[in-house]
């Protein structure tokens, strides 16, 4: 009998998910249809954000929307568990966007929490160092950069160096004042970050698949050529 | 948003090459997309002598041009030539910013000797309507980089937060605080006024919060000066007249929007206001449409007319034309969320409600509209005369937020000298007061997105450099994650991944069609349906299996598996769906057999939750093998009764596939058969063929014995090798000369026999 495969992503996952796990983050579970408070309002994105829009998120028709991020847990996760948290929750987003060789309108993100007394800056720099080394290898080339998020303060992104070009890998930050206080954490003693990454554009990155729409097209050419030593 | 590199050095001299201001940049979180280096090496200042029509073709010229010394014949595609015209040449021998270098080159009949360039053809702006005209006082033979300087352009991704870096001063102001921690001002120019004006304000809705009026009267005509025409070019503006083209380059500087009118078109005397529109009105903006207005737009109106649409576009009918001697300069406030509100409901937006939208400091309104006086006089003439302006009573009132150095400790995980954290932010423009153990902050009248203690403390590591701080990894913990759900999930599908199957992952929407033949009547819909028909987010897995089923005819048998959700109403689960297609029932019971052994769970009780696919369902999938069934079921039920193990589950080595594109040219199979120690497994055998060659895109198993006429120690193994190319439809010579390959290898490596 010869192997089947194990779905890129899925490989891409467990990866990310032990490289976490190793290091104290707890599996969490949660909905993907989910309400705008959890989505959008506890994370400061109010109500005349453009993310809110037909255009970008779908709407069901009870009211509830598709999660266009995994960061609608982060509420949960507090909800769920006491104080300090080490989380890692993660599974399909939707955007409604116009669909090519890079974007999707279903895509998986992968994203982590954590939050004590003394979380700091340094603690999220070296967990992301951590982490991408174990998913990229210890090779990889990566750099900080401040952004901006509404849900994080301070907000950063990763690039990585791909084939002589920075290529933004994901997003980190600590986790905004305001969002410890929807929370019903107290801010003044209490600190945390989060970071979440795309695992469907890693996977272009990692193995040059052409076309993001190939990892849902579930062809037995495409899948096969990611027959593993599973 | 793009930058010059020019104008950024002219605002801060202390730049000192363009890859420091890049790493800078990037430290400062100003995300550099791209840097587009300008230089036309070569290229030098002629001027044009004769113009002839081309013999041969209707939209050429023969143009004699000279350089001084010399005279040379062009072919030449552009209109509006005139003799005198001074123009970019680019000689036989030049190479273009594009790559192109030119040679003497023969156009329909007739040499031409280099090239005349429009502003395109030299990387400094996308038009190609016209050559790059050149002003009278252009020195004949001159390099154009005399007039033209050699420059980059530089294009930031600039994020939302971030209004006031929406302009060249905005930028330099950054870049000299993360370079040396002090501020940056701006200097402006001002006027000796001798003229009053005689322009009144009416009313200004409350939307506004100041509304500013500068004339300039009596201006003789001039052309805009080489050096802004050049700026605005490289920037991706088009220059349109003297006064348009000061607006839109002080925008660019300073990033205040400000519009110029022909005052003259304004009516008499000049009574200019700011409404709402009513819903009778049209306005016909400068970009040629015209606009029905609602009560929700905003408009600037002369003579109660609308003229202009507020923070966003001016209006046809006042533009400034060659004509126009008297200006009108306009300059206004406006809240961020009216001008983004309006801008989304009419659709439209501009370089000018993008700033609006992020906000603007509100201490450069009255500076930049005398700066756009002073260059206009300058730069042509004309009496400017003093400003008139009107404002809202706004809330002046100054926010201070509290800052302990003990804050700032806490969150970045070492400390920061007080002085040192002082200095960033007044660098930065905040005005600080200290106190026992932090300070009081006042924001700089540019910054709207600084309003809490964290906002500062991003600022102050901006300007340090995340890279200048260290890596603390967070305290030790106890690695749990093997107990849960996910990891038994994992486990499960290893299996089934060495019992031949392959793992999927569908689209988890279904249509109504499908809820029926499924007997569902409803599931949770969704307003817009995100794939074509289908508006239901999936009550089941099998759909979206049987249409993987379907994508795969050329597969003689298959199994398929994925685990997923399945949503209801008031829940989402976690389930297990696996499909078997083939042609034979007793090969598919044979698989589910040995799948419910390997799981130890009763088999005659389980082949009972084994469902088969019906032949008019597999019809409505196009799924063209008889035997299809399958299992579907709540994750929970299958490898819940594992609670309490800690299963075994592969890491994979993602370095280990080695990924070829699908080509779109045809594939061909070769056959292999073989027999080889039973010590190499079919699975290592196949890594080892695949590795052979990149055009070797898949190897399938499909035939394995052991009989004791090949030997006890021994087995034949017989794989389907499938060969493709991407570029190409492989030739049978080449295939025959990568299958040759694999025999070697086989026979060399493994001692293999091939049969």
């Amino acid at each position: 009998m010869q192997k089947g495969s194990l779905h890129p992503l899925s490989q891409i996952q467990r990866i990310a998910v032990s490289a976490l796990g190793d290091m104290g983050f707890d599996i969490t579970e949660g909905p993907e249809i989910d309400t705008a408070w959890y989505t959008f309002d506890s994370l400061r994105l109010h109500a005349d954000h453009p993310a809110r829009s037909d255009q970008d998120t779908f709407w069901l028709t009870d009211g509830r929307l598709l999660r266009p991020h995994t960061s609608n847990m982060q509420l949960h996760v507090t909800e769920q568990k006491n104080l300090p948290i080490r989380a890692v929750y993660f599974g399909n987003c939707y955007r409604n966007d116009a669909t090519d060789a890079t974007h999707e309108i279903v895509f998986r993100q992968i994203e982590c929490l954590a939050i004590d007394e003394t979380i700091t800056i340094q603690n999220l720099l070296a967990t992301l160092e951590t982490f991408i080394k174990r998913v990229l290898g210890p090779d990889a080339v990566f750099r900080f950069r401040p952004h901006y998020f509404p849900y994080t303060e301070p907000s950063i992104e990763v690039d990585v160096l791909h084939k002589g070009k920075w290529v933004e890998l994901l997003g980190a930050g600590m986790v905004h004042p305001d969002v410890l206080k929807n929370m019903g954490i107290d801010a003044t003693t209490h600190s945390g970050f989060a970071f979440g990454i795309g695992i469907d554009r890693l996977a272009l990155m990692k193995w040059g698949v052409e076309d993001i729409r190939l990892l849902r097209s579930n062809r037995l050419p495409f899948l096969r050529q990611f027959r593993s030593n599973v | 948003m793009k930058y010059l590199y020019s104008w950024l050095k002219e605002l801060y001299p202390t730049i000192s090459s363009l890859d420091k201001l890049e790493s800078l940049l990037i430290q400062l979180g100003h995300d550099v997309e791209a840097i587009t280096p300008i230089a036309y090496d070569g290229v030098i200042v002629a001027q044009i002598q004769t113009i002839e029509k081309h013999p041969n073709a209707d939209r050429l010229s023969l143009v004699t041009i000279t350089t001084g010394d010399t005279t040379h014949r062009v072919v030449c595609g552009a209109p509006h030539l005139t003799i005198g015209q001074k123009v970019a040449y680019a000689p036989v021998g030049t190479t273009l910013p594009c790559g192109l270098t030119l040679r003497p080159i023969t156009i329909r009949g007739e040499e031409s000797e280099g090239m005349l360039c429009a502003p395109d053809e030299l990387g400094i702006g996308p038009s190609h309507e016209g050559l790059l005209s050149l002003p009278p006082e252009a020195i004949i033979g001159e390099p154009l980089a005399q007039h033209i300087p050699h420059d980059a352009i530089i294009s930031l991704d600039i994020t939302s937060n971030r209004g006031d870096v929406l302009s060249h001063f905005g930028l330099a102001r950054d870049i000299k605080a993360g370079a040396e921690q002090k501020l940056l001002v701006p200097s402006f120019k001002t006027i000796e006024y001798t003229a009053a004006t005689d322009i009144q304000i009416t009313d200004i809705h409350p939307d506004v919060t100041a509304f500013s009026l500068a004339s300039v009267t009596g201006i003789p005509p001039a052309p805009t000066p080489l050096y802004m025409q050049s700026r605005l070019i490289m920037l991706g503006q088009k220059p349109i007249n003297l006064a348009t083209d000061i607006t839109n380059y002080l925008q660019l500087e300073f990033g205040q929007p400000l519009h110029a009118y022909d005052a003259a078109k304004l009516g008499s005397p000049i009574q200019m206001g700011v409404r709402r529109a009513h819903t009778d009105e049209t306005l016909q903006l400068l970009n040629g449409k015209s606009l029905s207005l609602t009560q929700q737009s905003i408009v600037i109106t002369a003579q109660d007319t609308p003229v202009a649409l507020a923070g966003i576009m001016g209006g046809e009918t006042t533009k400034v034309t060659k004509q126009t001697t008297d200006v009108v300069f306009e300059c206004a406030g406006f809240h961020a969320k009216a001008i983004t509100l309006m801008a989304r409901g009419l659709n439209i937006s501009s370089e000018s409600s993008l700033r609006f939208s992020r906000g603007i400091d509100p201490t450069l309104r009255v500076a930049v509209l005398k700066h756009a006086q002073y260059l206009l006089t300058q730069i042509s003439g004309g009496t400017p005369h003093s400003p008139i302006e009107k404002q809202n009573n706004t809330r002046t009132t100054s926010i201070k937020t509290s800052l302990t150095f003990d804050q700032v400790t806490r969150l970045v995980g070492s400390s920061i000298p007080p002085e040192q954290i002082q200095m960033i932010l007044e660098s930065l423009g905040c005005n600080v007061e200290t106190r026992e153990g932090g300070l009081d902050i006042t924001t700089a009248t540019w910054r709207f997105d600084l309003a809490q203690s964290a906002d500062y403390i991003e600022e102050i590591i901006r300007v340090i450099g995340l890279h200048t701080l260290a890596k603390q990894p967070l305290s030790a913990s106890v690695p749990q994650w093997k107990r849960s759900k996910y990891w038994r999930g994992e486990w499960l599908k290893d299996i089934m991944v060495n019992l031949g199957a392959h793992e999927i992952i569908s689209y988890p929407f279904v249509s109504g069609e499908e809820l029926a033949a499924f007997g569902h009547t409803s599931a949770v819909e969704l307003r817009l349906a995100p794939l074509e028909g289908k508006s239901f987010m999936r009550p089941f897995l099998i759909a979206g299996s049987l249409a993987a089923v379907a994508t795969n005819p050329e597969a003689p048998s298959l199994v398929l598996f994925e685990i997923a959700r399945t949503y209801q109403k008031s829940d989402e689960i976690e389930t297990l769906c696996i499909v078997i297609a083939s042609t034979s029932e007793s090969e598919n019971d044979q698989w589910w057999q040995s799948f419910f052994e390997r799981l130890r769970l009763p088999v005659s009780s389980w082949m009972g939750r084994v469902k088969e696919v019906s032949e008019p369902l597999r019809q409505s999938y196009k799924i063209r093998k008889s035997c299809v069934s399958y299992l579907e079921i709540p994750l929970d039920e299958i490898v819940g009764q594992k609670a309490g193990d800690i299963p075994t589950v592969v890491i994979p080595d993602l370095d280990d596939i080695n990924y070829m594109p699908l080509s779109k040219f045809q594939s061909s199979r070769r056959d292999i058969a073989f027999i080889v120690d039973k010590q190499h497994t079919p699975d290592t055998l196949s890594q080892e063929i695949r590795h052979i060659h990149p055009y070797i895109i898949d190897t399938e198993l499909f035939d394995t014995y052991t009989n004791n006429k090949i030997g006890d120690d021994n087995h034949s193994l017989a794989y389907h090798i499938v060969y493709q190319a991407p570029d190409r439809t492989l030739t049978a010579e080449e295939i025959q000369t990568i299958h040759t390959l694999i025999e070697t290898m086989l026979k060399e490596r493994y001692h293999a026999t091939i049969r």
